[in-house]
C-alpha cells in the first residue's frame, strides 16, 4: 500500500509539470502582456517597453521558462507581476475559502443526492421514483450560475434574509461565515446532488438486480438489512467515483458562481490572473488546482479499497 | 389595569420630554473614532504611487501619502505639504514646505524628499505614465530644507496642477531604496498608515497620530474592500456591509437614490467616452466620413439606453459643460439627412464595413455600440461589434493602431491639459486615433505658456472648435460616477477627479 | 470470398442496436416511457423555434426602442424588454439557434475526434494507447472552463470558435467510452475468429467494434449535448462567444444580471429556456439509457 501511495504521488509530478508547461506556453500565445494589463489606456509604446523591462518580460521565452521552472522546482511559487507580492501566502489565504465551499457543497449533495437516489431505487416504477427522477433531472438541467442568481434575487434582494456577496473567515465570525456560505454552496450543491442521485439510483438498481440479493431476500432477510448489509457497499463505488469528479470540479470550475457572490476562491483567482496576464500567478494556481483534483482522485481510490476488501493496491 | 397603563404612558412622556429637552440643538461637532469601510471597484495592485498604480491602488495611495498641493472639493488647489507657493518668474515656481510634517517612520519631510520623489517620476527607468507631464521641468532645486524650486525649460501654467495629481506623492527615499515596491507604508506621510494589505485585494489603514493636521482624520481605521461586481458593491452599501461604495454608474444611481438609508453624491466626473476612429485607415482618414458619423449619432438615446440617463451627451469636446473650459453649445445634433449628404460626397459614398472593438465588462460601452450600430445603418455603414472579455486582447491592437474603431473612456481629468494634451497632440500618449494637426499642437503649447486664465480659456475653446470640426474623435458621453454612503457617514464629499480625498474629513455619527 | 465468411461469424453484433430484434424491443420501451415523450416534445419545441425564427417577421431580436426600455411583460412584449428596449421574446427564440448550433457542432466534433482516438488507442494498444491515455488524463485534470477560455481568446470570440473549444473539451469523454468499448469487444471470441480468418482491422472496427459501442456512445452523446448547452451559456455569460447585439442565452443572463432587482424577467426567461433545452436532452438521454440497458426488465 505504501509503495502504491508513493508511486501515485510520484506520478503526480510529471502530470503537474506537463500541465504547468502547457499553461506557460498557452499564456504566452495570448495577445498582449502584463504591461498592457497594468497600464490600461495609458499604454504608449515606450512606456510599455519600459514596464516590460522592469518586470523582466523582455527576456526570451525559453529563458523565462527555465528560470520559472527552476524556481518552481525549488518550491518557490514566485511573485505576482501585478501586485509585487509573493503568490504563496496569497494562495494560502484563498485556499480555505475554496475548501469551505467545496465542503459545504459536498455536504449538500450528500445530504440530498444520496437519499434521493436510494429512495428512487428502492421504490422503482412507482410515483415516488418518477418524482425523484424528475427532480434529479431537473436539478441537473439548471445552470448553477442561474440558480445562483435566482437564489440571490429571492433570499438577498427580495426577502433580505441572507447577504448577497462577500466572505467572512470562519475564525472571525462563525455565524456570518455560514450566512455568506449558504447561497453559493446551495447553487453549486444542487446540480451535484442531481448527478449523485442519478448515479446512486442506477448503481443501486444494478446491485439490487443481482443474484445474491435475491438469495438474501429468499432467505427471509428484511429489506432494510438487505440494503444496508449487502447492497450499499457495492453500490457506493461508482457513486464515489462520480462524487469525486464533481468535487474535483469545485477546484477551478466554479468561476462564475464565485464571481456572482464575490467569493474569494481559487477559480476566480485564476481567471483574474489570466485576464491580467499575471504569468507566475496563473502557473501557481493551476498547479494547486491540478494537485487538488488528483489528490481527490487518490482519496476516491482509497475509499474503494475501504469499501471493497477485494480491491488491493500494491 | 387601565390606571396602570395611563400612569406608565404619562411617566414615559415626562421622562422623554426631559431627555429631549436636554439634548443640544443639531450637534454637528465631528465625533472621533470608529472604523470606516469602503467598497472599491476592484483589487489593489501595487501601492507604489510612481509605478502606475491602478485605480483602487490610487485611492489607497492618496490616503497614505502627502503631496505638495492637493485638489479641494471644487478642484481648486489647496496647500498640503506646501503652505504657500509663488511663481517667481515665468520659468520658476517656488514652494514653501511646512515644518513638522513627518513620514510614517518618524523622519521629518524636507525638500530633499520632494526633489527625490519628483525625480523618481521623471526617471524613464521608473516607467511612470506621469513622466511626460513633467516634461517642462529642467531642474528641481532643494538648497534649503523647507524650500523647493522648480526651474522650467519653458513657461508652464500647468505645473502646480500636475503636482496635485494623485501619482505625484512625496516618498521617503530610504524606504523606497530598501523595499523597492513599497508594500509597507513608512514611505508615506499621509493622514493614514497602512496596517496591512489583505489577500482579496483590500487594505486596512489606521489613523496617523502624527499627522501635521492635528484635527484630522477623525476615524480611527479605514478598511478598503475590493468588490469588483457592480451590483454587489451597490448592495453592500445598502446592507451596511460597507459605509461607502465607489464607482456607481447607470441605473445603480437611480436605485440608490430611492433608498432612504443611503446618500448618493451628484456623480460629476471628468470621464469622457468616445468612439475612436482610426484616422490611419481608409475610409476613416476622410474627414467627411468622420463628420457623417458624428452627425448620425443620437447621443441622447445613447445616454438613455446605455447609461439609464445617468450621464451627459458630449458632442463636440471631451470637457463637460459644467467645467469652466467646457463648450456650452451643441455642435452636432442628430441629423441623418446631413450625415447621408456628407457621406455621399466622401470617398465612401456607398457605405463600408466598420469593426468596433469593445471590452465586455463595460456593459455601458457594449450597449452604446449596439445603439451606434443601429444608428449608422441608414448610412450604409455596416458595423460589426467585436467584443473581448480580457483587457490585453482587447487593447493590444488599439495600442498598435491595428483597429478600425473602439469605444473607450478616459478619466481622472481635472484640468484641460488632462483632457486635451495627450489625446490630440501629434504622437500624444493617449492619441489612439493617430490624429495630427500642427495648429492644434501649437495652440496646446501656447495655452500652457499663456499666463492669464481668460486667455487660456479662449485658446482651449479654439482647440475644441478645431477638433470638433475635424472630428478627431467622435464624442459620445460623459458618464456620471457616483459615490454612495450611509446616512451616518458625515463630512464625506465626492471628488470629481474620482479620488477618495473626502475620507480625510469624514466622521461617523454612531 | 473471405469477406463473405467473416460476415457470418458473430452475426451482426448480437444484442446491439444494429440488430433488428433489439431495435424493436428498444423502440417499444421508449414509446411507452412518459419521460422520453416529454423530453422529445420539449426538444422539438426548441428546435422548431430555432429553425423557424428568422421566418417570423414579427420577431426582431436586435431592434432597439429606448423609450420602452426595461418594461415588464405586456401584450406587445410578452416577455418584456431589455435595457435597450429590445424584445426579450424574440431574443430568447433567436438564442435557441445559437445554443442548438453550438451544442450540435461541438458534440459532432468531439465525437468524430474522440471516437477516432479512442478506437485507434484501444485497438492498437501498446505505446500508442499509453500516450493517448495519458493525454486524455491530462485533459480531464485541466479545468475545462479555463481550457475553453484560452482557446476562445486565442482564436477569437465567435460561436464557431466556441464549437472548436467545446469540441476539444468534450473529445476525451468520447475517447474514453470508445476505448473501453473497443477493449471489451476486441477480446470477444467472434472477433478473434474474424481476425484469424484474415479480416482487416478496418473491417473489424466497422462490423464489430462500432456497433457494440453505439449504445454507450449514444448515451454519452445526449449527456454531452446537455452539457454543451450549459457550457455555451456559461462561456457566453463570461463574455466569450456570440458577438453583440445578437442574442445568446448566456449573454442575456450576463446582461440581465445588472438589472436583477429591477427587471428580473431579463434573468428568469433566458434561464428557463436553458433549463428547458438541457432538460429535454437529459430526459431523452435518461430514457435511452433505460431502454438500451438489457438488464432492466419491465
Amino acid at each position: 500500500m505504501n509503495r502504491y501511495l508513493a508511486r501515485r504521488i510520484l506520478a503526480l509530478i510529471p502530470l503537474m509539470l506537463g500541465v504547468w508547461t502547457l499553461v506557460f506556453f498557452l499564456l504566452n500565445i495570448l495577445p498582449g502582456d502584463t504591461a498592457i494589463a497594468i497600464l490600461g489606456v495609458e499604454a504608449s509604446p515606450e512606456l510599455v517597453q519600459q514596464v516590460r523591462t522592469n518586470l523582466g518580460l523582455d527576456l526570451p521565452l525559453h529563458t523565462r521558462y527555465i528560470q520559472a521552472l527552476f524556481r518552481t522546482l525549488h518550491g518557490d511559487l514566485g511573485i505576482s507581476l501585478v501586485t509585487g507580492r509573493p503568490i504563496g501566502p496569497e494562495l494560502l489565504v484563498r485556499l480555505p475559502a475554496t475548501l469551505e465551499i467545496a465542503l459545504a457543497a459536498s455536504f449538500i449533495f450528500v445530504l440530498i443526492g444520496f437519499p434521493l437516489g436510494m429512495i428512487a431505487a428502492t421504490h422503482r416504477n412507482t410515483v415516488t421514483d418518477f418524482i425523484s427522477r424528475m427532480l434529479a433531472v431537473a436539478g441537473l438541467s439548471i445552470p448553477n450560475f442561474w440558480l445562483a442568481l435566482i437564489l440571490m434575487l429571492t433570499f438577498s434582494l427580495r426577502l433580505r434574509l441572507l447577504p448577497s456577496e462577500g466572505y467572512v473567515p470562519l475564525t472571525e465570525d462563525l455565524l456570518q461565515n455560514l450566512r455568506h456560505l449558504i447561497l453559493p454552496a446551495t447553487a453549486l450543491g444542487v446540480a451535484m446532488a442531481a448527478v449523485v442521485a442519478r448515479m446512486t439510483r442506477s448503481s443501486l438498481l444494478d446491485v439490487l438486480g443481482q443474484d445474491f440479493v435475491r438469495t438474501a431476500r429468499a432467505k427471509g432477510l428484511p429489506p432494510g438489512k438487505v440494503l444496508s448489509r449487502h447492497c450499499l457497499r457495492n453500490a457506493l463505488l461508482p457513486v464515489i467515483t462520480v462524487a469525486g469528479i464533481e468535487v474535483g470540479t469545485l477546484f477551478g470550475g466554479t468561476v462564475i458562481v464565485e464571481q456572482i457572490f464575490a467569493w474569494p476562491g481559487i477559480g476566480r483567482m485564476v481567471l483574474d490572473a489570466i485576464f491580467k496576464r499575471d504569468y507566475p500567478s496563473v502557473g501557481a494556481t493551476v498547479l494547486v488546482i491540478v494537485a487538488s483534483v488528483v489528490i481527490i482522485n487518490m482519496m476516491v481510490d482509497f475509499a474503494y479499497a475501504l469499501l471493497d476488501p477485494r480491491i488491493r493496491y500494491d | 389595569m387601565w390606571k396602570q397603563r395611563w400612569f406608565a404612558l404619562l411617566t414615559w412622556l415626562i421622562v422623554s420630554g426631559l431627555i429631549l429637552s436636554g439634548v443640544p440643538a443639531s450637534a454637528q461637532v465631528p465625533k472621533r473614532g470608529g472604523t470606516l469601510t469602503v467598497g472599491l471597484l476592484g483589487p489593489i495592485d501595487r501601492p507604489d504611487p510612481h509605478a502606475n498604480p491602478n485605480q483602487p491602488a490610487l485611492w489607497l495611495v492618496q490616503l497614505l501619502y502627502s503631496y505638495l498641493v492637493q485638489y479641494d472639493r471644487n478642484l481648486n488647489l489647496r496647500p498640503d505639504l506646501a503652505t504657500s507657493w509663488e511663481r517667481t518668474d515665468s520659468k520658476s515656481y517656488v514652494f514653501h514646505l511646512r515644518r513638522g510634517a513627518r513620514f510614517h517612520n518618524g523622519r521629518e519631510v524636507t525638500s530633499a524628499d520632494v526633489k527625490y520623489s519628483i525625480e523618481r517620476i521623471m526617471d524613464p527607468k521608473t516607467g511612470s505614465s506621469r513622466r511626460l507631464r513633467y516634461a517642462s521641468v529642467d531642474k528641481v532645486e532643494a538648497s534649503d530644507p523647507y524650500t523647493i524650486v522648480f526651474r522650467l525649460k519653458y513657461p508652464d501654467n500647468v505645473l502646480p496642477y500636475v503636482l496635485a495629481d494623485p501619482a505625484s506623492a512625496v516618498v521617503a527615499r530610504e524606504v523606497v531604496e530598501k523595499e523597492d515596491n513599497l508594500l509597507r507604508s513608512e514611505a508615506g506621510s499621509g493622514p493614514f498608515k497602512l496596517e496591512s494589505l489583505t489577500s482579496d485585494g483590500g487594505a486596512v489603514l489606521v489613523r496617523n497620530g502624527d499627522y501635521y493636521d492635528k484635527e484630522k482624520p477623525y476615524v480611527d481605521r479605514v478598511i478598503l474592500r475590493s468588490i469588483p461586481d457592480n451590483s454587489a458593491r451597490m448592495t453592500a452599501v445598502r446592507t451596511k456591509d460597507v459605509d461607502i461604495a465607489t464607482f456607481l454608474v447607470t441605473h445603480q444611481i437611480e436605485v440608490l437614490r430611492k433608498d432612504p438609508t443611503v446618500v448618493v453624491s451628484d456623480g460629476r466626473s471628468g470621464q469622457y467616452y468616445i468612439l475612436a476612429l482610426n484616422t490611419r485607415r481608409k475610409p476613416l482618414d476622410d474627414v467627411r466620413v468622420r463628420q457623417a458619423i458624428a452627425w448620425a449619432l443620437d447621443r441622447n438615446a445613447i445616454v438613455k439606453g446605455a447609461l439609464s440617463g445617468e450621464g451627459f451627451p458630449l458632442d463636440a469636446g471631451p470637457i463637460p459643460a459644467w467645467h469652466w473650459a467646457g463648450i456650452k453649445t451643441e455642435i452636432f445634433k442628430p441629423d441623418v439627412a446631413k450625415a447621408k449628404q456628407l457621406l455621399a460626397s466622401s470617398s465612401a459614398p456607398n457605405g463600408f464595413m466598420l469593426n468596433i472593438r469593445v471590452w465586455a465588462p463595460q456593459d455601458y460601452v457594449v450597449d452604446a455600440a449596439s445603439l451606434i450600430q443601429e444608428q449608422l445603418q441608414p448610412l450604409g455603414i455596416k458595423v460589426q461589434i467585436e467584443q473581448q472579455a480580457d483587457w490585453p486582447t482587447y487593447w493590444n491592437p488599439v495600442q498598435n493602431g491595428n483597429y478600425d474603431a473602439t469605444i473607450q473612456g478616459f478619466g481622472g481629468n481635472t484640468h484641460p491639459v488632462d483632457w486635451l494634451d495627450e489625446s490630440f497632440r501629434t504622437g500624444g500618449t493617449l492619441n489612439i486615433t493617430g490624429y495630427s494637426n500642427p495648429k492644434v499642437d501649437d495652440l496646446l503649447q501656447r495655452a500652457r505658456v499663456t499666463p492669464t486664465p481668460e486667455r487660456q480659456a479662449e485658446i482651449y475653446a479654439e482647440v475644441q472648435q478645431i477638433i470638433a470640426q475635424e472630428v478627431a474623435m467622435v464624442f459620445v458621453y460623459n458618464m456620471k460616477q457616483a459615490t454612495a454612503y450611509r446616512t451616518d457617514v458625515k463630512g464625506f464629499y465626492h471628488m470629481p477627479n474620482l479620488t477618495l480625498a473626502g475620507v480625510v474629513d469624514t466622521w461617523l455619527d454612531r | 470470398m473471405i469477406k463473405d465468411r467473416t460476415s457470418t461469424v458473430g452475426s451482426r453484433a448480437h444484442g446491439t442496436i444494429t440488430d433488428v430484434r433489439t431495435r424493436t424491443a428498444v423502440w417499444d420501451r421508449i414509446r411507452r416511457d412518459y419521460i422520453a415523450i416529454l423530453g422529445t416534445c420539449l426538444l422539438s419545441a426548441v428546435i422548431v423555434a430555432a429553425i423557424i425564427a428568422p421566418f417570423l417577421r414579427t420577431l426582431d431580436p436586435v431592434r432597439t426602442d429606448v423609450a420602452v426600455r426595461l418594461s415588464g411583460p405586456s401584450v406587445k412584449y410578452p416577455l418584456g424588454t431589455d435595457q435597450l428596449g429590445r424584445d426579450v421574446l424574440s431574443r430568447v427564440i433567436f438564442g435557441a439557434r445559437v445554443s442548438i448550433a453550438v451544442a450540435l457542432g461541438s458534440v459532432v466534433l468531439a465525437a468524430l475526434v474522440g471516437v477516432t482516438v479512442g478506437i485507434a488507442s484501444g485497438f492498437s494498444g501498446g505505446l500508442l494507447d499509453e500516450i493517448m491515455m495519458r493525454g486524455m488524463d491530462f485533459m480531464f485534470a485541466f479545468p475545462a472552463i479555463l481550457m475553453a477560455l484560452t482557446i476562445v481568446t486565442v482564436l477569437g470570440h465567435s460561436s464557431a470558435n466556441l464549437v472548436v473549444a467545446l469540441g476539444i473539451v468534450y473529445a476525451p469523454r468520447f475517447a474514453r467510452i470508445a476505448r473501453a468499448s473497443t477493449l471489451a469487444t476486441k477480446v470477444e471470441t467472434y472477433v478473434e475468429a474474424a481476425r484469424s480468418l484474415g479480416a482487416s482491422p478496418f473491417r473489424i472496427i466497422h462490423r464489430h467494434i462500432l456497433p457494440n459501442s453505439l449504445s454507450p456512445l449514444l448515451i454519452v452523446t445526449t449527456i454531452t449535448l446537455a452539457s454543451a448547452v450549459l457550457a455555451e451559456a456559461s462561456l457566453s455569460f463570461l463574455g466569450l462567444g456570440v458577438q453583440p447585439p445578437y442574442p445568446s442565452w448566456g449573454r442575456m443572463l450576463s446582461e440581465g444580471k445588472a438589472y436583477l432587482e429591477i427587471a428580473s424577467w431579463l434573468t428568469v426567461f433566458p434561464g428557463l429556456a436553458v433549463v428547458a433545452t438541457v432538460l429535454s436532452f437529459n430526459l431523452i438521454g435518461d430514457s435511452l439509457r433505460d431502454a438500451l440497458d438489457p438488464r432492466i426488465r419491465f
